[in-house]
């Protein structure tokens, strides 16, 4: 299903970043904080931003080119991004 | 063109073409003789897709994905009117790998959406031969594993070669 809002964007890059996370290594629920555009979406509903930044306690190996689709109100497809270059450990 | 090719290319019986030749469609022939073969034939394939169904079907006529791309990128940079790639999106004579690379295709250039008329992951390449499933969500969107390979594509028109 291809995504209608920003919000449901973001789920989906996160479910896509879930993929990437082997099953052995699934033991215990992994956070992920997210922070910058996509988290002040979240406070106004404005779309300030392309990408997605996400803080998380481990390292995940996610592809270079992750990027997910969402139709917007203009009947647009429009690309959200994952930042991957930056690992963040807390 | 030489009578022979004109041949070939159109499929036009000898005799006709020396009518042609010698009567009121002379004007044609001369035409005909100054085109080049290969460009007359491109053109030919233009006017029925068949070009772009080659690259569609590419399963059944490209074995290597350097030629691909080469044929591909071309093709986008050329100025063909996007909407061809949704006729084609919706041609039912098409294979449904077919089907949803021109699907993508459309989406990539035109950032519209195309609502396919089967819902099965076609789970393919978009080169047959590419099996690496890539972070792509706009070729993951019609089912297939990667779209283009967007650092090749843009290396392509700014040089024109990769």
């Amino acid at each position: 299903m291809i995504a209608k809002s920003f919000s449901e964007a973001i789920v989906q890059m996160m479910e896509e970043i879930a993929k990437q996370i082997p099953d052995i290594h699934k033991q215990e629920p992994v956070r992920a904080y997210l922070t910058g555009g996509g988290a002040v979406h979240y406070y106004c509903n404005a779309r300030v931003s392309d990408d997605v930044d996400l803080i998380m306690p481990f390292v995940v190996n996610i592809p270079q080119d992750l990027f997910v689709v969402w139709l917007n109100s203009e009947g647009k497809l429009v690309k959200l991004r994952g930042q991957s270059p930056f690992i963040n450990k807390i | 063109m030489t009578q022979q090719q004109i041949q070939k290319l159109l499929n036009v019986p000898e005799r006709t073409l020396r009518d042609w030749k010698k009567g009121n469609r002379a004007k044609l022939y001369q035409l005909l003789e100054t085109l080049d073969y290969n460009q007359a034939e491109q053109l030919l394939n233009m006017t029925n897709n068949n070009d772009l169904k080659k690259l569609l079907e590419n399963e059944k006529h490209f074995t290597s994905l350097r030629d691909f791309e080469k044929s591909l990128y071309q093709t986008l940079v050329s100025g063909r009117d996007s909407s061809v790639w949704l006729k084609l999106a919706k041609d039912n004579t098409l294979s449904k790998e077919a089907r949803a690379r021109s699907a993508y295709i459309y989406s990539f250039l035109t950032d519209r959406l195309v609502e396919l008329s089967f819902k099965t992951k076609v789970n393919v390449g978009f080169y047959h031969g590419n099996k690496t499933e890539t972070g792509n969500g706009l070729a993951r969107l019609y089912g297939l594993t990667n779209g283009i390979d967007m650092a090749r594509f843009n290396q392509f028109k700014m040089t024109g070669r990769f």
